[in-house]
C-alpha cells in the first residue's frame, strides 16, 4: 500500500502516472469493496478522464500540485459536481444533482489529487457505526465482521483498506476519529472553523467539522496544508521542527479513561510513556460536556429535518428516525443549557493547556465491536453500542478543539486509536506528537490480513 | 420547561415524557410503529439534559445567544 507523498512523489518525478495510480486504485475497489462496502459510487470513467487531463498537463510541462495523481475519494455527504450527495439517505436519491464540487474537493483536486468515488456512512450522520439500513454496513478491514465505524465508516474503511490512499470524512462528535480508530488509520478533526464546510451536507451546525483520514502523517498533513485557507495553518513547513522540540504531554484520566476495555487502557500507557508524558490530568466536567454534546445533537438536528421526518418519516433509517424524533421534544432550555455549558468546559480545558501542549486520551473504549452488536458491557454494565463508541471523542468536539487520530502500533491485533488533543487554532503541535509516535513505531496504520 | 406540567424536561416524571410524545399536540406525530424508541432515546436525553443543569455553575445564563462558538 502506497501513500499519499510516495505516489505524488513517483507521478511528480515522471516514475508513475496518474492514469497508472487511478488504474490501481480502481482494480483495488473492484477487487475488496465487495468485501467492505465502503464505496456508494465509484466515478470509474470521470477518474480515468481526470487522470489523463493530468498526465497530459504534467507531459506539456504546466506546474504540478503536491498531491499529483493521488487517487481519493469522499464521504458521500460531500458535493461532487454532477452527483447527488445523498447524505447516506435515501430521501435524497432525487435531489438534483450537485452543481459544483465542495471546496475542499476542489482544493485536492486543483492540488492535482483524483477523485474515485463517493462512500458510505450512517445516515445523515447520525451515528458511531456505519451500519446504514439503505447501504448496507460497512466493514471493518481488519475483521469484516465487525464494524468499521461511524459515521465516515467507509472513508476509514477505504484507506485501512487499501482501496484509496487519502479520504474526506466529516466529524460532530467523533465520526472522523471513532472510524480512524477502529480501522487503524490516522484521521484529523480539525479546530472547529478551521476547514471549509461548504458543499457538505450538514447535521448539526454548531460542532460539524471536516477532515481527511490517511495511513501516515506525512500523508495527512500534506492533504490539510492543501485545504486550509491561511498560509500560516499549514503544518507541513514547520513540522520537523515542531516534533523536535520537547512536547509536555498530559494523559487525560477520569472520564476519558472509564470503562475502557484493558488493551485500550495497555495501548494508551504504551503512548504516554512513548511522549513522556504525565499521567490522570482531568478536565473537570468532562460527562456534563459529552451531555451536552448529545443535547444539542439532537436539537439540531430535529430542527434540520423537522419537515422530511414529520411527512416522510419511513424514508429514514430507524436509528436515525427515532433520535431525530426524541429531539424534536427537547425543549429550548435544555439547549439553552448546553450551549452555555459550551465556554464554561472550553475555558477549564483551557487553563489545562497552560501546563501541557498536547493531551491524549483513547478514541474509543473498546476495539471494533461485532457488525449487529446491539451492546458492550463498560464498567460491567451492558450499555448501548451505538450511544456509546463516542463517549470520549464528544467532550472535545463540543469545544472544537484539534484532534489527531493515532492508531496504536499492534500488528496483527484489531486497531485500537488515541486521541491527541491541541489547542485551539494548533493543529501542528497534535500532528508534531503523532510523528514523533510514527518515528518511534508506536503509532503505526497496519495494513490488514486477509484482503483479496 | 413542559409547556403543559410546568415542570423542567430533566424533572420531569416517567408518566409526563410519555404523556409527552402521546400527546395531540406534540411537535410531531410519533407512530405507534416506533412510539417506544422514541420514548426510550427521550428518556436518554432527559438523563444528558440532567446533567448538563447540574454541571451549569449557578448564575450562568442558560438563554446565551447563538452567536458563532470560539474554540
Amino acid at each position: 500500500m502506497r501513500g499519499v507523498l510516495d505516489i505524488a512523489a513517483d507521478v511528480r518525478g515522471r516514475r508513475s502516472t496518474a492514469e497508472a495510480e487511478v488504474a490501481a486504485a480502481l482494480a483495488d475497489i473492484e477487487r475488496r469493496d465487495p468485501v467492505l462496502n465502503a464505496f456508494t459510487r465509484v466515478l470509474t470513467g470521470q477518474a480515468r478522464a481526470d487522470a489523463r487531463r493530468l498526465d497530459a498537463s504534467i507531459a506539456a510541462g504546466a506546474p504540478v500540485g503536491p498531491l499529483a495523481g493521488v487517487p481519493f475519494a469522499v464521504k458521500n455527504l460531500y458535493d461532487i459536481e454532477g452527483v447527488i450527495t445523498l447524505a447516506g439517505s435515501i430521501l435524497r436519491r432525487d435531489a438534483p444533482p450537485a452543481a459544483q464540487d465542495a471546496p475542499l474537493v476542489g482544493r485536492l483536486k486543483a492540488a492535482g489529487a483524483v477523485l474515485v468515488g463517493a462512500l458510505n456512512m450512517d445516515e445523515f450522520a447520525y451515528g458511531f457505526v456505519t451500519e446504514n439500513a439503505h447501504y448496507g454496513p460497512t466493514r471493518n478491514p481488519h475483521d469484516p465482521a465487525r464494524i468499521a465505524g461511524g459515521s465516515s465508516g467507509g472513508s476509514a474503511a477505504a484507506v485501512a483498506g487499501g482501496l484509496v490512499p487519502l479520504s474526506l470524512g466529516s466529524d460532530t462528535n467523533g465520526s472522523i476519529r471513532v472510524p480512524a480508530g477502529l480501522c487503524g488509520v490516522f484521521g484529523l478533526k480539525p479546530t472547529f472553523g478551521r476547514l471549509d464546510r461548504e458543499g457538505v451536507f450538514p447535521f448539526v451546525h454548531s460542532l460539524d467539522h471536516a477532515g481527511p483520514f490517511a495511513r501516515g502523517v506525512g500523508d495527512l498533513a500534506a492533504a490539510y496544508d492543501v485545504m486550509v485557507d491561511a498560509a500560516e495553518a499549514r503544518v507541513g513547513p514547520g513540522l520537523e521542527a515542531v516534533a523536535a522540540r520537547p512536547l509536555r504531554v498530559g494523559v487525560l484520566g477520569g472520564w476519558f479513561v472509564e470503562g475502557a476495555f484493558p488493551e485500550v487502557l495497555e495501548s494508551l500507557e504504551r503512548v504516554a510513556h512513548a511522549l513522556n508524558a504525565t499521567v490522570g490530568v482531568e478536565i473537570p466536567g468532562a460527562e456534563a460536556a459529552r451531555s451536552a454534546a448529545f443535547c444539542l445533537t439532537a436539537y439540531e438536528g430535529a430542527r434540520l429535518h423537522w419537515a422530511d421526518i414529520g411527512a416522510r418519516p419511513e424514508l429514514y433509517d430507524p436509528a436515525v428516525r427515532d433520535r431525530l424524533l426524541a429531539g424534536a421534544f427537547v425543549p429550548h432550555e435544555v439547549v439553552g443549557a448546553a450551549r452555555a455549558y459550551r465556554p464554561v468546559f472550553r475555558d477549564a480545558a483551557r487553563r489545562l493547556f497552560a501546563d501541557y501542549d498536547v493531551l491524549i486520551a483513547p478514541v474509543t473504549p473498546c476495539p471494533a465491536p461485532g457488525i449487529g452488536q446491539a451492546t458492550m458491557v463498560l464498567n460491567g454494565e451492558a450499555v448501548s453500542v451505538r450511544r456509546n463508541l463516542g463517549a470520549y471523542t464528544q467532550p472535545i468536539s463540543f469545544i472544537g478543539l484539534p484532534v489527531v487520530a493515532a492508531p496504536v502500533a499492534r500488528p496483527g491485533l484489531l486497531p485500537v486509536g488515541v486521541q491527541i488533543i491541541a489547542p485551539a487554532w494548533r493543529e501542528d503541535l497534535a500532528f508534531a506528537a503523532a510523528l514523533r509516535l510514527e518515528r518511534l513505531g508506536v503509532a503505526a496504520a497496519h495494513p490488514p490480513g486477509g484482503m483479496p | 420547561m413542559n409547556p403543559r406540567s410546568g415542570v423542567a424536561f430533566w424533572d420531569m416524571a416517567e408518566a409526563d415524557v410519555v404523556a409527552l410524545v402521546d400527546a395531540a399536540d406534540a411537535p410531531l406525530p410519533v407512530a405507534s410503529a416506533y412510539r417506544e424508541a422514541v420514548i426510550e432515546n427521550l428518556r436518554v436525553l432527559r438523563g444528558h439534559a440532567a446533567t448538563v443543569a447540574a454541571a451549569l455553575p449557578t448564575g450562568v445564563s442558560e438563554s446565551l445567544p447563538e452567536e458563532p462558538f470560539a474554540p
